[in-house]
């Protein structure tokens, strides 16, 4: 996989837009995905996805193959999302979760049971109030699935600070589940 | 199983939001309609808009170039050659590897190199003009005194106490900037006047010539980086002084590869 990325970034080097249009069919519903979790809008997501690829298309001379081509992608991404944000901050203070929901109902898997389910979405909910470096770690890290230092990358920080990121979100996250089941 | 490992498990099956239908479709119209920029050489960068001939504005924005990247260099920050640049008129790309931080610098002869980046693969020259506005603007405040100033914290960096602030500019447009501003003074040059300091930097400098002519200093690689498209290795090269003083300065120069030929 990773020699045919090379290959691809090669060729889109040479202006090749067949491989262009490669790369996109791998990368492009990874990047929507960390883009709708985050933006809360459909509408939104697709025009962030699209700025993210027009930019990273137009600066590709800029990639000289020394991270990985999906590191440099999300990163693309991740600074298109924080300039959105910055210009849209009072429209995110309530998302909706719709796809959360439609999601559920289609594919009630991977969750086997109710219990699953909700633990699972209580957890989303609690994700989408921690503050903006804490949320992007989870995203990155556990709902995008990157390691700790493509995670590290792509936010521009050292790997212990995306360590200790995931520690203070593991505390929150645990701290509020506790009080949740004492509630319950 | 324990709390932390539910957490995370039920993080990562968390459902995934699948892409729209027509959503490639469009992306891959971007890809048909548009143009990717090929890779262009450093040589060429140059030349290109002077038709292959070499101007002296160039040349000497080269060699602009290179003490800017040594001055921040010589005071440890090595971080900051990615954002700082010091030329005449000319601006320049700093696009970087991780397609993060992209600059333009723009010169200001005899003041202080100004480094505008921004988190935008696509930031423009004409954005970069408006943020050398900005910077004006920031320059006039700054020498008029209005500005908010916050004490953040002291550092001691080479054996020289730094003094950071936070200095926040409110515009005329109503943005607000808020810039990080450090200043330091060497114990050694404490009471001194303006000009006794200045002899005796040029003596430490001149000392330095000496050292680094000789070949008698230490090098240390720090790392390679990218400056507008070309590798270059960086170093640390330390250098003791007859007075028992280490002075560490940073140093650069292309890598010798077929990569920046």
């Amino acid at each position: 996989m990773d020699n045919q990325i090379k290959s691809l970034c090669r060729r889109i080097k040479r202006a090749d837009k067949d491989a262009a249009s490669e790369l996109l069919k791998i990368y492009y519903a990874d990047i929507y995905s960390y883009i709708r979790r985050l933006c809360g809008s459909r509408h939104d997501a697709e025009d962030l996805t699209q700025q993210t690829f027009l930019k990273a298309w137009s600066s590709f001379d800029c990639f000289a193959g020394r991270s990985k081509f999906s590191t440099w992608l999300y990163r693309i991404a991740h600074n298109t999302f924080l300039d959105w944000l910055r210009k849209n901050a009072a429209g995110t203070q309530s998302r909706p979760d719709q796809w959360w929901q439609e999601c559920i109902d289609q594919n009630p898997g991977p969750f086997s049971n109710v219990a699953e389910r909700q633990l699972a979405q209580r957890l989303y909910e609690a994700v989408d109030l921690l503050d903006e470096d804490k949320r992007q770690v989870v995203h990155l890290h556990y709902y995008q699935g990157l390691s700790i230092r493509e995670t590290a990358k792509v936010l521009n920080v050292a790997t212990s600070t995306v360590k200790y990121r995931l520690r203070e979100v593991m505390k929150i996250l645990k701290d509020k589940l506790i009080v949740e089941e004492k509630e319950l | 199983m324990n709390t932390q490992k539910k957490i995370e498990q039920s993080l990562k099956s968390a459902p995934k939001p699948a892409a729209p239908d027509g959503l490639l479709n469009r992306l891959q119209e971007d890809v048909a309609a548009g143009e990717i920029k090929k890779r262009v050489t450093v040589i060429r960068r140059w030349f290109a808009p002077t038709g292959e001939r070499i101007s002296l504005r160039r040349v000497t924005a080269a060699a602009a170039i290179a003490i800017a990247v040594l001055l921040p260099l010589s005071y440890g920050a090595t971080k900051t050659v990615k954002r700082i640049i010091k030329t005449f008129e000319a601006k320049f790309v700093y696009p970087q590897d991780d397609g993060g931080v992209h600059g333009y610098g723009v010169g200001r002869m005899g003041g202080v190199g100004v480094g505008i980046g921004s988190s935008d693969p696509n930031f423009t020259e004409e954005d970069a003009q408006k943020a050398e506005q900005e910077f004006d603007e920031i320059d006039e405040l700054r020498k008029a005194g209005k500005y908010e100033r916050t004490f953040i914290k002291e550092v001691e960096k080479n054996g020289v106490k730094i003094r950071l602030y936070e200095d926040r500019f409110t515009l005329s447009n109503g943005k607000v900037i808020t810039m990080g501003a450090g200043y330091g003074r060497n114990s050694e040059m404490l009471g001194l006047s303006e000009a006794e300091r200045k002899e005796l930097l040029k003596k430490q400098f001149d000392e330095i010539d000496e050292l680094r002519k000789a070949g008698k200093f230490e090098r240390t690689f720090i790392k390679e980086i990218e400056i507008d498209g070309v590798m270059h290795n960086l170093y640390e090269d330390s250098f003791t002084l007859s007075n028992g003083k280490v002075i560490k300065m940073g140093a650069g120069e292309p890598v010798k590869n077929e990569d920046n030929q």
